[in-house]
């Protein structure tokens, strides 16, 4: 095998290595032709640029009943709802999220501080409007499964955006 | 790629496209390496995704928006195998949760040798199985981003590398032999 001299240095101190590495390259080429990244996910890749805002604050994933469940118990838990909590320095988004008819997803949600909302829930199909009532609470019904982000226009002023999560 | 990452933050969507380019087949690596199924997979790039565009001015570098990408789309897919396994019963989660069935039609006509590969990764224990994912991913990772989205140190990614290799080799060697039943 004809090599440049870095190369044969490389491999002469480490053969093992240099097998290694062509091994990878080996998979790399069945992943090519087997289970190659589809153009379609690439493309909502691209798009999803068109969600940037600038404006919200963002409200990150604080707290995942799911990874809670596994993480203590070990045991799988009842069918009722995941409940997700994202958080701001000054508010919390607590989220219940349960499954509706035809694989839809429904949103029960509670704001702390209470305070009412404007909210609109940012999803694959686009985007669905709800008021949070005075005391923080609002339900959301039959979600798309896949991405979703809560942005909340709060009557004290100021607007957040919770992480993007796959409901 | 850290020119990228501030273009992108600034408004550049050409810039975002050229991230997307390059590490586009890396995050699709690692939620397979976790054996995501088709919809739970594409979903869980596209939460990776939109998670990047809401960071973009959090993160200044080019290593560890790789970096960044791998962990995120790690955790996310752990988040969604975990609530699956929740909702499905018992008996269905080694099929539901299990072996996307990648590209049949292509390997329907591969050289039998391709086919016990692709197989065998796909029979390899998580850990592995998402590390060679990773390294295989086109174009190819830099260590350091593999480093930090999978936690592994640096240093113990070759040597790591190399068992996963020597237990698919190990795995390619005993299919061999159940196969083979004379000349072909």
């Amino acid at each position: 095998m004809l090599c440049s001299a870095d190369e044969e240095v490389r491999t002469l101190s480490d053969p093992d290595e240099a097998r290694d590495d062509e091994f990878i390259d080996e998979l790399r080429g069945l992943t090519a032709r087997f289970d190659p990244t589809p153009a379609w996910v690439t493309q909502a890749a691209r798009e999803a640029y068109t969600w940037r805002t600038i404006d919200a604050e963002l409200a990150a994933l604080t707290y995942d009943s799911a990874l809670e469940d596994a993480a203590t118990s070990g045991v799988r838990g009842v069918a009722t709802g995941e409940v997700l909590s994202f958080e701001t320095a000054e508010v919390t988004v607590d989220v219940e999220v349960s499954p509706a008819p035809r694989n839809r997803r429904r949103l029960v949600a509670q704001l702390a501080p209470a305070q009412a909302a404007q909210v609109e829930v940012r999803h694959r199909e686009g985007t669905t409007s709800a008021t949070a009532d005075p005391l923080g609470r609002f339900v959301v019904d039959g979600l798309p499964t896949g991405p979703m982000s809560l942005r909340c226009r709060l009557v004290s002023g100021g607007e957040l955006a919770t992480e993007w999560t796959t409901l | 790629m850290g020119e990228l990452v501030r273009a992108a933050g600034d408004g550049d969507a050409q810039a975002w496209n050229a991230l997307v380019e390059q590490f586009s087949g890396l995050v699709w690596a690692v939620v397979r390496g976790h054996r995501l199924r088709d919809a739970d997979a594409a979903d869980v790039v596209q939460t990776t995704w939109l998670r990047l565009v809401e960071h973009l001015g959090a993160i200044r570098d080019a290593d560890r928006v790789g970096a960044w990408l791998v962990t995120t789309a790690r955790r996310e897919s752990l988040r969604v195998l975990q609530r699956g396994s929740r909702q499905l019963p018992t008996e269905d989660v080694g099929l539901e949760v299990g072996d996307p069935v990648p590209g049949p039609e292509a390997l329907a006509v591969a050289a039998d040798s391709d086919r016990a590969l692709w197989r065998g990764l796909a029979q390899l224990p998580q850990r592995c199985r998402t590390l060679l994912r990773v390294l295989a991913a086109d174009p190819p990772p830099s260590y350091a981003a593999v480093s930090a989205g999978l936690g592994l140190p640096i240093g113990s990614i070759g040597p790591t590398r190399a068992r996963c290799l020597a237990q698919l080799r190990a795995m390619l060697a005993r299919s061999d032999l159940t196969n083979d039943g004379g000349p072909v």
